[in-house]
């Protein structure tokens, strides 16, 4: 008869697809990635000499450690700024939208950014956003300014409202989809046993809608501090993030460094993940 | 080939041509948007790469060749037939319809390339065993040849065992003494010694670039020379391209004329310039003086068109670009002169089709295969593309391409009837090089300097 | 005691409404007619409850029961009339402030949090008399007890059963004692056991706690069962309001009688002082002879006594003979089916307590009759 081995292969076989994929496309490279960190860089080449001389140099430079810094700077804006945007539209289609029908098609409306690639939704900024813009072209035409804005575009502040409008989406969505699963007779209820609006947003609201904030978090948060393309694009290259910096160290065959900077950028990732993980067990409410 | 086709083929040429940053693409994309460098180190390894196949050949290869003394071997003597070509570099170069014609005319059991970007291919070529590599050669940028010479990968050639080598230009042989006479020219870096009999890389496409302008708002005289892109009274209207190796000789340029720092070769320049250079590109930078910096061949045609950038280094055929997208553009002819590059395929040690190599090398030699280029704004470095021009019914337009002569006949790209080419013949341009593209001998330590002048 | 026993002793009632000596109306509902677009949902609504009062709202869904509810709760204001509370017209008055509790029909209680946090959760959050935590923790455990559910205190609502959510929703909105308590269908969610023991309760409540209770159903039986007074709600217009009894006893209109669904209704005319349908014909009481022309003829189910075809009849008896089709049983009672002779159902039932059921041969004709003073006749003919 079937040991030990046997009761734990027929107990745990569906775990093996899911395991395998993760070794191979998560664990391994992360694995490689730091192993690769501490190999001996040369000019033209890389070799598994182990040192710790990548890693010296990055946090020895403040060049690289003001890219982290900058990093985090930015994801903490695009953050905000995809929630203080993002929330109010879920609220607007998640509560005040009960058709279902009309709730797919703003959804759909938010996503369709998405049919197009990454980098025209970028390229598209540019004739919005430039001096001879359309938005630089509408303040002129309502005499509210008398000379084009240049600071819109190729800036950080250009490259932040790309963030923004890219990511946001991922904030609607899953905030949409958990406000729309809140029973509006809830709501009532709170009201009619007499919360007012703000506690019921406080009381009701947020808390049935965390596991959706949460999930825009963590989405937002991977997706901006990984971020290369567009900072290149709509910064004009004058913004870098730790993203950046990798590309970089890659495009001059500097392995080793670009090992530590996305060690670095793992872990930042990670710790982002874990803190917001804490708030709420995603595993439990959804 | 349609206008259209071609159109595209000049714009990915010109984007992967000198493009570091064509890697962010090839590599980027798939993984550093999720997880920052594992994706970077996975794309790295295995990502970027196409390859195309002109023909199935398949079985093992020959032993005509193995590299090393039998390199000199005519490409006559070897048994072609018997022969996979396996190339693989810049898509410049590396095209479906050249291979194939290639084989039609060679007779090659096949031929193979892979499109590649110069970080992916080094680092492949670089980590292969000594000896055998995966591809039998490399279809690269001069300046980047240090790299696989001093780590044994590439294999000096004898050039004149090919047909065509009698017809190369003495640009490629006894070239002029660049403006900045320490630098080293073309020929400093393909020949193994100055003996020139043995060399690196057979060339096959070059070019000399300069200063795009916006000639409404600066004048001819005021974009004659690379200070220009560094001038306060374009501040927040210039722009710079991203790779070091292309900036800093034009920044060092730059600095020079302004009395600014002496340079004796802007394309290698010691660590204490190098940190003049940087620290004053960082105060340009922290002033406003640049609106972007660029990347590709598309970022620079969209930053000229949209006017957002009125000064800038410049790639002729991005300037034709913003002319046909109708925005005024000229190419100026720098004081300081142009910065000049070739393309060309470098055979790798080991390969066991070194004849086919050759084969390959002396068709792009001779003559055909380079008028598309040409009719990019590129040049041959063979005398033999005239007659391939002319042979194609199309003289007039070698006039116009080589010669400097007015354009005749129906419009051509934007290019109307009586037109020019700014800057004139091939011969014009070749007296007025000002710098070679070269691998710096401090070029980690230009690098990381770079690094600093991005992230500042 | 069983459903069925809460009906007789409702039944059994004297008929006068509590309260209503009190005078003034808690609940006046004022000529209120509602309107969502071109579609009219209530329309000239007018109605007082009392004090004390237990009042049943029956309707068909769509018939306007719940936004009925709705606009007293105050989620709604009517698009004309009037609601007053305690004399007070509180149209355009947010829910919060009306002092009136809506127990939902599905509950709707806050998942995120326990038992007892969602009991205290209106007397924490009120706009006036809010309590403090102890104040509340006392006011919740005594809640508990009254719906018994001691020691429920921390358990999350996910983690206990349907029939005690229903309590905790009950204690949920009688712990901020409002002057009235609206229930949507507040035993459709539990099964047949916990809505019969539930309709115990919500009586027992109702009566301890004196407020005033309007239950909204969809089920005749419990409408019946519970109310003081029962408004039967047809197509947004009240149709009937009164106690059960005499709803039962005398439907005011066939729709009434149709939404009692104790009641045979039989479609035909009425010519020359007799009912006349296709094939045959049935006797009237003499106030009913007056009508003429399409009419609907209404009889209790258990009001027909089932007969061999040779019986005789009684004076004042109506009768038909026809084809019996098939029977019930639920073993409280067997409802017997027939087939009149122009395809027209027509059901008797017998209460087993009252009469002995009868073996009866299916196919085979039988004479049906009941009391000629029981039968009505209503004009026109209900769809």
């Amino acid at each position: 008869m079937s040991g030990q081995r046997g009761n734990w292969f027929t107990r745990h076989w569906q775990l093996i697809p899911g395991s395998a994929w993760m070794i191979l496309f998560l664990i391994a490279p992360l694995i490689m990635m730091i192993y690769v960190s501490f190999w001996t860089q040369t000019s033209f080449d890389i070799k598994p000499d182990l040192t710790t001389k990548s890693w010296q140099t990055f946090f020895s430079q403040p060049v690289y450690y003001s890219a982290l810094w900058n990093t985090i700077r930015v994801w903490l804006i695009v953050l905000v700024g995809t929630f203080v945007l993002g929330v109010p539209v879920a609220i607007f289609i998640g509560l005040f939208v009960r058709s279902n029908t009309v709730q797919t098609i703003l959804l759909v409306l938010a996503v369709i950014p998405f049919w197009t690639s990454f980098l025209v939704r970028i390229v598209a900024w540019k004739p919005m956003l430039g001096q001879n813009g359309a938005l630089n072209i509408i303040l002129m035409k309502a005499h509210i300014i008398s000379e084009p804005l240049s600071f819109l575009l190729y800036t950080e502040v250009g490259m932040i409202i790309g963030m923004i409008q890219i990511y946001l989406v991922f904030v609607v969505g899953p905030v949409t989809f958990m406000l729309s699963r809140i029973d509006p007779n809830v709501i009532e209820a709170a009201r009619d046993l007499g919360a007012g609006t703000g506690r019921i947003f406080k009381d009701i609201l947020l808390p049935l809608s965390r596991p959706g904030l949460v999930t825009g978090a963590i989405f937002v948060s991977v997706l901006v501090l990984g971020e290369f393309a567009t900072p290149a694009s709509l910064s004009g290259r004058k913004v870098n993030l730790l993203g950046n910096v990798i590309v970089t160290q890659v495009g001059s065959l500097k392995w080793a460094f670009a090992s530590v900077a996305g060690v670095v950028l793992t872990v930042v990732i990670a710790l982002v993940i874990v803190g917001l993980l804490r708030i709420t067990d995603l595993r439990k409410e959804v | 080939m349609s206008d259209k086709e071609e159109k595209s083929l000049e714009r990915r040429l010109w984007e992967e041509r000198l493009s570091r940053r064509a890697f962010i693409r090839a590599a980027g994309v798939s993984g550093a948007a999720l997880l920052g460098a594992g994706g970077v180190i996975l794309a790295g390894c295995g990502g970027g790469t196409t390859t195309t196949t002109a023909a199935t050949g398949g079985a093992t290869a020959t032993t005509a060749a193995t590299g090393g003394t039998t390199a000199t071997t005519a490409a006559a003597a070897a048994d072609l037939s018997k022969m996979d070509l396996r190339t693989t570099g810049l898509s410049v170069t590396v095209q479906d319809r050249i291979l194939a014609d290639f084989k039609a005319k060679s007779g090659v059991r096949s031929a193979t390339g892979t499109a590649t970007t110069f970080p992916d291919a080094q680092t492949r070529i670089i980590s292969a065993p000594e000896g055998n590599p995966e591809w039998d050669c490399w279809e690269t940028i001069g300046e980047r040849l240090p790299p696989i010479i001093q780590t044994k990968r590439a294999l000096a050639v004898d050039p004149s065992t090919m047909k065509n080598w009698k017809s190369i230009r003495p640009l490629f042989t006894n070239p002029p003494t660049p403006k900045f006479a320490g630098g080293k020219t073309i020929a400093d870096q393909i020949w193994t010694d100055s003996s020139k009999t043995k060399l690196y890389m057979v060339p096959t496409v070059f070019n000399f670039d300069s200063i795009g302008y916006n000639p409404d708002v600066v004048s001819d005289a005021e974009a004659n020379t690379w200070a220009a892109i560094f001038d306060p009274k374009w501040k927040g209207k210039s722009a710079l391209n991203t790779d070091p190796l292309i900036a800093m000789p034009n920044v060092f340029m730059a600095m020079n004329s302004l009395g600014l720092v002496k340079v004796t070769n802007p394309g290698n320049e010691p660590d204490a310039n190098v940190d003049a250079a940087i620290k004053w590109l960082i105060d340009l930078k922290k002033a406003g003086q640049f609106r972007s910096l660029w990347g590709d061949f598309g970022e620079l045609v969209n930053l000229m068109a949209s006017k957002e950038v009125v000064v800038a280094d410049a790639w002729q055929p991005a300037v034709m670009a913003v002319k046909a997208q109708g925005t005024k553009c000229r190419y100026a002819v720098p004081k300081e002169g142009y910065r000049a590059w070739a393309i060309g395929i470098t055979p790798l040690a080991g390969s066991p089709a070194i004849p086919a190599v050759m084969a390959y090398a002396d068709y792009w030699l001779s003559g055909p295969p380079a008028i598309t280029v040409s009719e990019q704004g590129y040049y041959s470095p063979t005398t033999t593309i005239e007659q391939a021009f002319t042979d194609a019914g199309k003289a007039d337009a070698y006039a116009f391409w080589y010669n400097g002569a007015p354009w005749k006949g129906a419009a051509f790209n934007g290019i109307n009837e009586g037109d020019v080419r700014d800057g004139g013949s091939l011969e014009e341009r070749t007296a007025n090089i000002g710098v070679w593209h070269q691998f710096p001998d401090n070029y980690d330590y230009v690098v990381q300097k770079w690094d600093e002048f991005l992230n500042a | 005691m069983s459903a069925e026993g809460t009906a007789t002793v409702a039944a059994d009632a004297t008929g006068t409404v509590p309260g209503r000596d009190a005078g003034q109306p808690l609940l006046q509902v004022r000529n209120v007619t509602q309107r969502y677009g071109d579609k009219v949902v209530l329309r000239n609504v007018d109605l007082d409850v009392f004090e004390n009062e237990y009042v049943t709202v029956l309707g068909p869904s769509g018939s306007g029961k719940s936004v009925l509810l709705r606009l007293i709760a105050g989620f709604e204001d009517p698009t004309e009339g009037e609601i007053d509370i305690s004399g007070r017209n509180v149209v355009g008055v947010p829910a919060h402030l009306r002092n009136v509790g809506l127990v939902f029909q599905n509950f709707a209680l806050f998942p995120h949090l326990k038992v007892g946090q969602n009991i205290a959760y209106g007397l924490r959050n009120r706009a006036h008399d809010r309590l403090s935590a102890a104040e509340a923790d006392v006011k919740v455990e005594e809640m508990l007890h009254l719906v018994g559910l001691e020691g429920l205190k921390d358990r999350r609502v996910n983690q206990i059963s349907g029939g005690q959510r229903q309590r905790v929703a009950l204690a949920r909105t009688l712990a901020t004692d409002p002057k009235i308590v609206l229930l949507d269908e507040p035993l459709g969610a539990l099964d047949a056991n916990l809505r019969a023991s539930m309709k115990i309760e919500l009586r027992k409540l109702q009566t301890r706690l004196g407020a005033t209770f309007v239950h909204v159903t969809g089920n005749e039986e419990e409408a019946l069962a519970m109310a003081d007074r029962i408004i039967v709600l047809e197509r947004g217009r009240i149709a009937q309001f009164d106690a059960p009894e005499r709803v039962f006893a005398r439907p005011e209109t066939a729709q009434v009688a149709f939404a009692l669904s104790r009641f045979n209704l039989v479609k035909g005319r009425v010519e020359g002082g007799s009912f006349v349908a296709d094939g045959f014909s049935l006797c009237l009481a003499p106030d009913h002879q007056v009508l003429s022309g399409p009419a609907t003829y209404c009889v209790g189910y258990d009001r027909v006594d089932v007969e061999e075809v040779d019986t005789s009849l009684a004076p004042g008896d109506c009768s038909i003979v026809c084809k019996h089709v098939s029977h019930e049983y639920s073993g409280a009672t067997v409802t017997y089916l027939f087939e009149l002779p122009d395809g027209q159902h027509f059901e008797a039932q017998y209460h087993l307590h009252h009469r002995k059921a009868k073996r009866l041969e299916e196919g085979a004709e039988y004479l049906l009759r009941w009391p000629m003073a029981r039968a009505f006749v209503y004009p026109g003919v209900v769809e």
